[in-house]
């Protein structure tokens, strides 16, 4: 949306997950207390990001600025991999409940409230954008940065918490993550690829769009998992993210998007 | 002489007697790997330093130009060396099918695709036992030259040397010509080309065939140098990357630019690993991630661009 | 007619930018169009250019349909343009500029750097030839876009705010400039601001507000049109 994409996105996911973990290890606390602290941790860490390299980068020519986020994937994957080590990790699965058995059907705990706080989260970024005077403003510094400025807004200001709030997000998708699934550093990558499919198939800059292609691509994944092979689940993933580049470039819902 | 000139003169010399001033098959093995990297980073840079169109996938044509002439080798023992035209073409073709669909929108769409692609080609192939599996494939194992299979790095770096002759001549001659002039207006600004009659659209895509069919020789050339490709190898992120780097750091959109990257990186990257030991790899990756922030933080244009700078500083302020 | 547009509109949304305008432009006039900001004048050169698609009309081209157009069609069809906020290739010489224009209508190299060479000496810009276009000034750089568009021989040439934000000095070169242009057999359409510009130049004159023509005709009998006048006034009092 801030017409910049981060390619860094998923290490954020990352970063959180580690939070979580830390967090645990160290203080030995719940997912009360390292769900918000990821979400600190994941704001100060966008903010940053934001001003030391992205307000620079964005000023430059065009393919720098694809690199520069990408230059930050590497360096926080992979620096996560030397400190941590490609080692898996898990957090004991009790801590959010662990399994209920419910009418025939399994219903974990973790995975549930995971999906509510998603979903509450995105309904709170939506209304952030559409309802609230900063969401506005963030909408109107991604149309026209100049314009902005000169109806009083900072765009660096705007930009900042735009990046932080993103981070912030990612970073409690990590959290959350961290209570069912399994912690390294090669998760963020993963997860950024699907997110961008996630964006193409919903339609760039259309927040219910990715709403609606998250659950879709969930279900290719474990349907293409459960028929064939868990190998074969990524591969469709990816397979799906070129034929919907091919078929349908705008996504579901997406406005109709041209060249310049 | 003119100081950029004599540079040029005195690069090319060095080149050229290389390995005949250095005796250790280690030294003239980083001087093949130089060769190949200058290659696969040339290549790339005509799509993403003079279209710039940032391919980070791009390891996808260099994997498709190893493993098809092995693959060949593998199954016939038949000469590999002759399924290199045919390599190219099939690069430039899946080119095709990445452009066609992405160049029709804004750039992130195009480097996106090529990282998925990228990932799915590695995965593909690793499960894919026909195509040599996680294990993968290796080459002709007697000495022939035709076969280019050859015992001494010697050899390899003098036809590797002729190759990258050729291709800065090629580059050199598109730099001049039409394509040259639309592929910089393009990067300038595509409105302003299209208002020119500049087909936009098609020279992004004939750009991309070129890079694809190039770096696909390049891949080539390193699977029978090596005699042995699996999907991480050549496939793999790393590769992608490296391909990024060396082009950028010289200097991305420039005739030299990759040829100076690829000189300054392997030969580091060589030290490093021999130093450091195998753990290394990860940490490359932290350098080369690092290595990028900065250079698109600081210096866009690379080491050349920096020079440039310099320079105009310097007769401005004179 | 070399140039017709019937019944443009260009709708963003709701809003109308461009509402019913129909024009015409003969091969050597020079035609101003003029009128309050926000008027339509620039989304109506872009639907002639190409950038934009118009919502409802046609534009019709020496007698080819250019509607649905793609402006390098458009371009090689004969018509060129200049940017209100000039677009030069920053990165690349002044030659070189020219250059990528004069490629459509040459084969070789050669013969687009002696088309290039020959254009450059005509828009005054001889003396800076190898300089990057980003160092040119305002003038420089309108010269630069004229040049370049003039490299692909257009039959039309559309002019946006071209002289917007010259000195007085400047303001004169460019007028001498496009007579120049026009006595070369070019068609110009204008979009302008300063009158006296438009009275100096154009033969005929169109008057848009709100996205619609309100009146056309000589220079003189449009300055005194009641409608014109009360666009602009009445702009003025409620701006």
């Amino acid at each position: 949306m801030m017409n910049v994409l981060n390619f860094a996105h998923g290490e954020f996911v990352t970063l959180g997950m580690f939070t979580a973990l830390l967090a645990f290890s160290f203080w030995h606390t719940g997912p009360l207390v390292f769900v918000p602290l990821a979400a600190v941790v994941l704001f100060v860490v966008g903010q940053v990001v934001y001003y030391a390299l992205i307000r620079d980068v964005m000023r430059g020519p065009m393919f720098a600025q694809v690199l520069a986020t990408f230059g930050l994937l590497l360096f926080i994957r992979y620096m996560l991999f030397w400190i941590f080590s490609p080692n898996y990790r898990t957090l004991p699965s009790t801590l959010l409940g662990g399994t209920a058995h419910v009418d025939g059907l399994y219903l974990n705990y973790p995975k549930v409230i995971a999906a509510v706080v998603a979903v509450v989260l995105t309904a709170a970024v939506y209304y952030l954008l559409v309802r609230t005077q900063i969401g506005s403003q963030m909408l109107a510094v991604a149309e026209d940065r100049e314009a902005a400025r000169l109806m009083g807004i900072d765009p660096d200001r705007v930009q900042a918490l735009a990046w932080g709030i993103s981070a912030a997000c990612a970073g409690v998708a990590g959290a959350l993550l961290a209570t069912f699934y399994y912690i390294s550093p090669d998760v963020g990558g993963t997860f950024v690829l699907f997110a961008f499919v996630a964006v193409t198939l919903g339609g760039f800059g259309s927040v219910p769009g990715a709403m609606l292609a998250g659950p879709i691509i969930g279900l290719v994944q474990v349907a293409t998992a459960y028929y064939t092979s868990p190998e074969f689940a990524e591969i469709a993933v990816f397979t799906l993210f070129v034929l919907v580049l091919w078929v349908r470039p705008q996504g579901l819902l997406g406005r109709s998007i041209g060249g310049s | 002489m003119t100081k950029p000139r004599l540079a040029l003169l005195t690069g090319a010399i060095i080149f050229a007697i290389y390995p005949l001033i250095v005796s250790s098959t280690f030294g003239q093995r980083v001087g093949v790997l130089v060769l190949l990297a200058a290659l696969s980073g040339i290549a790339w840079n005509v799509i993403g330093g003079y279209a710039e169109q940032v391919s980070i996938g791009h390891a996808v044509f260099y994997g498709i130009g190893a493993y098809l002439p092995l693959l060949y080798y593998t199954r016939t023992q038949s000469n590999p060396v002759v399924m290199i035209p045919l390599a190219m073409a099939l690069a430039a073709l899946v080119a095709l099918a990445i452009g066609i669909p992405t160049f029709r929108l804004r750039g992130h769409y195009f480097s996106m695709a090529t990282l998925a692609l990228g990932q799915l080609f590695v995965l593909g192939v690793t499960i894919a036992p026909a195509l040599g599996g996680a294990s993968g494939l290796s080459g002709p194992v007697e000495q022939n030259p035709w076969e280019l299979s050859m015992r001494s790095p010697v050899p390899y770096y003098y036809v590797f040397l002729v190759a990258l002759a050729l291709m800065l001549a090629l580059v050199a001659w598109l730099e001049r010509h039409r394509v040259g002039f639309y592929l910089r207006a393009i990067q300038s600004s595509e409105r302003a080309a299209r208002s020119l009659g500049v087909p936009v659209y098609r020279y992004k895509l004939i750009a991309l065939m070129i890079s694809a069919a190039l770096t696909a020789l390049a891949g080539s050339f390193y699977a029978l140098f090596v005699g042995f490709v699996n999907p991480d190898s050549v496939f793999g992120l790393l590769v992608s990357v490296q391909m990024v780097i060396v082009a950028t750091l010289g200097g991305a959109g420039t005739l030299y630019g990759p040829l100076l990257g690829a000189a300054i990186l392997v030969p580091t990257q060589e030290w490093a690993n021999a130093t450091f030991g195998g753990g290394g790899t990860g940490l490359s990756y932290v350098i080369y991630g690092a290595v990028i922030m900065v250079l698109t933080r600081f210096e866009p244009g690379g080491l050349l661009g920096l020079w440039k700078r310099l320079r105009f500083r310097a007769a401005a302020s004179a | 007619m070399l140039l017709q547009a019937h019944n443009l509109s260009k709708l963003f949304g709701g809003l109308a930018a461009v509402s019913d305008v129909s024009i015409e432009v003969g091969p050597n006039e020079i035609v101003g169009l003029i009128g309050p900001n926000g008027a339509g004048k620039s989304t109506l050169f872009n639907c002639l250019a190409g950038d934009f698609r118009p919502t409802r009309g046609s534009i019709v081209f020496d007698g080819i349909d250019v509607t649905r157009a793609e402006p390098e069609r458009r371009a090689r069809l004969g018509i060129g343009r200049t940017y209100q906020i000039p677009l030069a290739f920053g990165r690349m010489s002044v030659i070189d500029n020219v250059v990528v224009g004069a490629y459509l209508r040459s084969r070789t190299r050669h013969d687009a750097l002696a088309r290039a060479e020959a254009i450059v000496d005509l828009v005054g810009l001889g003396e800076w030839r190898t300089a990057l276009g980003a160092t040119l000034g305002t003038l420089g750089r309108k010269r630069l876009e004229i040049a370049r568009a003039l490299a692909t021989e257009p039959r039309v040439l559309l002019l946006d705010e071209t002289l917007a934000g010259l000195t007085p000095v400047e303001t004169q070169e460019a007028i001498e400039l496009i007579r120049r242009l026009h006595a070369s057999g070019v068609a110009i359409v204008i979009v302008e601001h300063v009158m006296e510009v438009i009275m100096a130049l154009a033969q005929r004159v169109i008057v848009m507000d709100e996205g619609k023509v309100i009146a056309s005709g000589s220079a003189s009998d449009v300055v005194r049109d009641p409608r014109v006048k009360e666009a602009y006034l009445g702009r003025r009092a409620q701006g």
